[in-house]
């Protein structure tokens, strides 16, 4: 297949070539990647991105199951902290080390909308950020 | 035990905006974090090659073929890349040229390439 000179396909991917051959962005994907979900104009979806999965626990009473709550949210606290603190080792699957750009839009981030749609991510500084938000059926409760 | 504080039972309305320090602030913790364990091999990353257009509009027409509601979208589907190919269509305007426009800076960039400090 051979597309015609003077295109506007063929403009816009001679841009994303000059790009590349400049290596501005991580990957030609990076920055159509994050206008993407920066610039649209959805509900954010709290409740399911990214998303964990443990395995079926029963408990004897509502004790243990606090406690394993507790547990739970203790971790996910360290994890955070060590995110913020750059002390997590960075990512190796089947020998290739994976980009970690994005590990510090996981926890107290948000999407801030601007008129005319130059919208940026926002990370809270550590002062606003002190709570966790635990979601029932369509109930949400801040726990600090 | 758990500290129940309060229960969310109406969305807020009132958006608080970062200040100008706030932001500076996030920007200079960012750059903090460039020189971090987690960053450290970020240098020895591989580059994700960049197809050419002809490759994309194939995997464009693989990808599109099982997933088109009817025939007849198919053949429109493949004739409006056949015309791209030709160049009779996509005359994209202006405005439509500039919306798909990539910005000048990377947001990659902006993150960890700025040598702001945090006042």
């Amino acid at each position: 297949m051979q597309l015609a000179e003077g295109s506007a396909l063929r403009a816009l991917h001679r841009e994303l070539e000059e790009r590349e051959a400049k290596a501005l962005d991580p990957s030609f994907v990076s920055v159509g990647w994050d206008m993407m979900y920066l610039k649209g104009r959805w509900p954010l979806p709290i409740n399911s991105n990214p998303g964990t999965v443990t395995p079926t626990a029963t408990f004897g009473d509502a004790r243990t199951q606090v406690a394993r709550a507790a547990r739970l949210a203790a971790a996910a606290t360290d994890f955070a902290l060590r995110i913020a603190d750059g002390s997590l080792t960075p990512d190796v699957f089947k020998g290739v080390v994976l980009d970690m750009r994005q590990y510090p839009r996981m926890f107290s981030s948000t999407r801030l909308p601007v008129a005319g749609g130059a919208d940026t991510w926002h990370k809270a500084p550590p002062e606003r950020s002190r709570h966790m938000v635990v979601l029932r059926g369509t109930s949400f409760w801040k726990v600090r | 035990m758990l500290d129940l504080v309060s229960r969310v039972t109406e969305p807020r309305r009132v958006i608080v905006f970062p200040s100008e320090s706030e932001i500076l602030c996030e920007i200079a913790s960012m750059n903090a974090l460039s020189r971090t364990m987690m960053m450290s091999r970020q240098e020895t990353l591989a580059r994700l090659p960049l197809p050419s257009l002809e490759d994309t509009l194939a995997r464009y027409l693989r990808a599109a073929t099982p997933v088109v509601a009817s025939p007849a979208q198919l053949q429109a589907t493949r004739a409006l890349v056949d015309e791209a190919v030709q160049e009779r269509a996509l005359k994209l305007s202006r405005a439509a040229l500039t919306e798909w426009r990539l910005p000048h800076s990377s947001d990659g960039a902006r993150e960890l390439g700025s040598r702001r400090r945090c006042s």
